[in-house]
């Protein structure tokens, strides 16, 4: 059995540029990361690598192709791993954040959901289920 | 109207005046924000609001709770209705952002997906796929 990411100990740190590829050791909410890009003319969030961050919602996450989680804890999911995931009824998913070619390393999600292709879904629904650290 | 005092930021006011309204009319919602405010207030989903002739805007995910009700909206623009719709996987969700004894009044939903129990995605379904139909109706005549 693997084991449960470690969490995050560190203050808050509010993220003051989300813009560069490179984001570590800073808190932000996905809406803002999505908003950065957005604001330089992108459509998706593409191309990132995220460590150490702690990722706020509320907001549902569409993981596209090249999305890697590595030591990730994906939020409180109540006891069962399939209450973060949704599943898109057609062939896009509109309303969600969509990322590319990101890898998220040592992060935690809070308050996100979680959709993506039939691979995706599955891959997720085989987590061990872990629990946030009390706050 | 909540005004701004010597403990309280203007964004503060600003954010429990939002989530105190309960008529919004003709104005562009930004859903996340609208979210966010709420939950600053303690408050996990949006109840008990109007909105009339509002543009409702993402990205986000809606859950449909008891009580809401969708008059003359525009749920939004798919080439597949469906892509609008999302099932949960559990019995919970996250992620969304939850309404509950809303009403929406010839409102424009833009970059919101929606989600609900089977019931209600067969009806969000029945709505979206009918809206279509009948824009292309309009179309075509």
């Amino acid at each position: 059995m693997a084991d449960a990411p470690a969490p995050i100990t560190r203050p808050l740190n509010v993220a003051k540029d989300l813009s560069v590829s490179d984001i570590r050791d800073v808190d932000f909410s996905l809406f803002d990361l999505f908003a950065a890009e957005m604001m330089l003319g992108r459509s998706l969030v593409q191309g990132k690598t995220i460590t150490g961050c702690r990722i706020q919602g509320p907001a549902v996450m569409l993981a596209s192709t090249g999305v890697t989680f590595d030591g990730v804890n994906f939020g409180d999911s109540g006891g069962d791993i399939r209450n973060l995931i949704l599943k898109s009824e057609g062939t896009k998913a509109i309303g969600a954040i969509p990322f590319r070619d990101c890898a998220f390393v040592n992060c935690e999600f809070y308050g996100v959901g979680f959709t993506g292709d039939a691979a995706f879904l599955e891959q997720v629904r085989a987590l061990q289920t872990t629990s946030l650290p009390e706050s | 109207m909540t005004e701004p005092t010597a403990t309280m930021s203007t964004d503060e006011a600003f954010g429990r005046a939002l989530v105190a309204r309960t008529d919004f009319t003709r104005e562009a919602v930004w859903l996340p924000s609208l979210s966010v405010h709420h939950l600053n207030a303690g408050k996990t989903t949006i109840d008990g609001k109007t909105f009339t002739e509002c543009v409702i805007e993402g990205p986000a995910v809606v859950a449909i709770l008891a009580g809401v009700t969708l008059e003359g909206c525009n749920l939004g623009v798919a080439t597949n209705p469906r892509s609008l719709l999302y099932k949960p996987m559990g019995e919970k969700l996250a992620g969304v952002i939850g309404l509950s004894n809303c009403r929406f009044v010839n409102c424009r939903f833009v970059q919101v997906g929606f989600t609900g129990t089977d019931e209600m995605l067969e009806q969000l379904e029945t709505m979206l796929v009918s809206a279509r139909s009948q824009s292309a109706g309009d179309q075509t005549s």
